[in-house]
């Protein structure tokens, strides 16, 4: 069974329709990013996926057992100290105090916060340890499905990469699936073994791109020639509502490991040529 | 957590000599004043501590002040009771939150003596008028909080617990309650200041016992002393229960706030 089976799902809030009817499936492992502009639908699709919002239109069929989510901002309880904030799904799952603790503590040394960082209200961190707060209070759990809606995108270009790089080490080790939405096509290119791209009013599936390696085999270099290449594709660019780029020819200059299976399934609107 | 709270006390106390120092500034004004006025209008501070001890030593004291004391805590208990259930109703539901709104403006715009009047005529001379008072007048101030503290909920916070699979109880504990204590607080520690001047003046008014009771026996004896030990008497336990137990115990529930300061 897949861990994630979406169909039909789509969603109105009050008269405005935010998503039109879709279908997705997430196979266990698997990482996919969700990318699209703004109101396309992509923070409606995770919260559905999370539970967080009531399903009117399709269905979902959860495979899972245990859900991680790092949200775009942190979400800490400012009350609770760093170390119970990230042991905080521990103890839903019920896990004793001090083992709980102790996997908190273990967790956020891995992702380089001190004993006495983990000691300190979220009030005294700085945005980068709340964010690795967020990330470890996520992984703590051990997920089977771990959701990210944006979690970098207000973090430094060091910082983000430096997580990333810990995240997809992290979910490796775990074997977690993972289901993130993002703006920023380098960071699903970081992450996302293959991606969707939302667009459109209401937000539909427009392409599903599956670059030749997977997240994990993906070297900086491959990351930023798949980018480019990304950003010189006519669907992608028309996704984003970005005109035709005559300049740039991808193709040309990209190497080899740009190279992704293209899957064109709609067009942004009606009189847009996308694909 | 107790002996964090002993020792959270034990660190408040010794920084209280500021406040000290402000209770000395205001009983030298209170001597100089009485030296230029004259003991029959304004005793020094001395004589009312005097009378006040003597008060103790006769007996008196204590059970008039546990009196009132009574009158007092059981007005304030039932107006968090009231108070904090009827909010926590009121900021569940959005209607409920508008039609509660104006209600809490014209609660806390009802002078206490307009209740003291009303429940006299109800209750009769028990303990009942002081303490319908002093819920009357405590209640609103509480409500007010709990209400707003409900309006004020972080949704993130509740969506990001609901992610994680915290039930119900203890999604209350740990995201819903902390939020509202931190509004109520401070709510509920003017709520008791309230309670205990509403009492004393039920009871100045309508009762033939308690604190406010002797102070209008000392008034009707022109008797300066007694009734400056009585105020004394009320403003220590007023200050005791501030400065001794409420303080530390707010500074160490909202500690995670002075951090942010």
């Amino acid at each position: 069974m897949s861990l994630l089976r979406i169909r039909g799902f789509g969603h109105r809030y009050g008269a405005r329709r935010a998503l039109a009817p879709m279908d997705l499936t997430l196979e266990r492992g698997e990482s996919l990013a969700v990318l699209g502009p703004s109101g396309c639908g992509k923070s409606t699709l995770l919260q559905a996926t999370a539970g967080l919002l009531e399903i009117g239109e399709g269905t979902i069929e959860r495979g899972w057992q245990n859900l991680g989510m790092v949200f775009q901002e942190p979400r800490l309880l400012a009350w609770r100290s760093a170390l119970d904030n990230i042991a905080l799904g521990l103890k839903a799952r019920g896990v004793r105090r001090r083992e709980r603790r102790a996997a908190a503590t273990a967790l956020g040394t891995r992702l380089g916060l001190s004993a006495a960082d983990l000691a300190l209200y979220p009030a005294a961190l700085s945005g980068g340890m709340r964010s690795r707060v967020a990330l470890a209070r996520a992984l703590a759990i051990e997920p089977d499905l771990l959701l990210l809606d944006e979690p970098f995108a207000a973090l430094d270009i060091g910082l983000r990469h430096e997580l990333e790089q810990w995240l997809l080490r992290e979910c490796l080790r775990l074997g977690c699936t993972m289901l993130m939405i993002t703006h920023s096509p380098r960071e699903a290119l970081r992450l996302a073994d293959r991606l969707l791209v939302l667009g459109g009013q209401p937000g539909r599936p427009l392409l599903a791109l599956q670059p030749a390696l997977r997240a994990t085999d993906r070297s900086e270099r491959d990351v930023l020639a798949l980018e480019t290449a990304l950003l010189a594709d006519t669907g992608f660019r028309a996704a984003f509502g970005l005109p035709p780029d005559e300049r740039v020819e991808a193709t040309d200059r990209a190497p080899e490991t740009a190279w992704f299976q293209h899957h064109c399934l709609a067009t942004p609107a009606p009189d847009r040529q996308a694909c | 957590m107790t002996l964090r709270l002993l020792r959270a006390w034990i660190a408040w106390l010794w920084s209280g000599w500021s406040a000290a120092a402000g209770l000395a500034l205001l009983v030298a004004g209170w001597q100089l004043a009485a030296e230029r006025l004259g003991p029959l209008l304004l005793p020094a501070p001395l004589d009312a501590f005097a009378r006040l001890y003597s008060l103790l030593e006769a007996g008196v004291l204590w059970p008039e002040f546990l009196v009132t004391a009574r009158r007092a805590l059981a007005g304030f208990a039932l107006a968090l009771g009231i108070g904090c259930a009827a909010g926590v109703l009121a900021g569940i539901s959005r209607a409920g939150a508008l039609l509660a709104r104006p209600l809490v403006t014209v609660l806390l715009g009802m002078p206490p003596i307009a209740w003291l009047v009303l429940a006299l005529l109800w209750l009769g001379s028990g303990d009942g008028t002081p303490v319908f008072t002093v819920c009357a007048a405590a209640l609103p101030v509480v409500f007010g909080a709990t209400l707003q503290g409900m309006l004020t909920r972080d949704t993130a916070l509740s969506a990001m617990a609901r992610a994680f699979g915290l039930s119900w109880r203890p999604r209350v504990i740990e995201v819903e309650l902390p939020h509202l204590l931190a509004w109520l607080f401070p709510a509920a520690t003017t709520a008791l200041g309230t309670s205990w001047k509403v009492a004393v003046m039920a009871e100045l008014l309508t009762s033939s016992d308690g604190i406010g009771a002797a102070l209008a026996d000392a008034r009707t004896q022109l008797d300066m002393t007694t009734a400056l030990a009585w105020v004394l008497c009320v403003l220590l336990a007023l200050l005791l229960v501030e400065y001794g137990l409420l303080e530390p115990v707010k500074r160490e529930l909202e500690r995670w706030r002075e951090v942010a300061r």
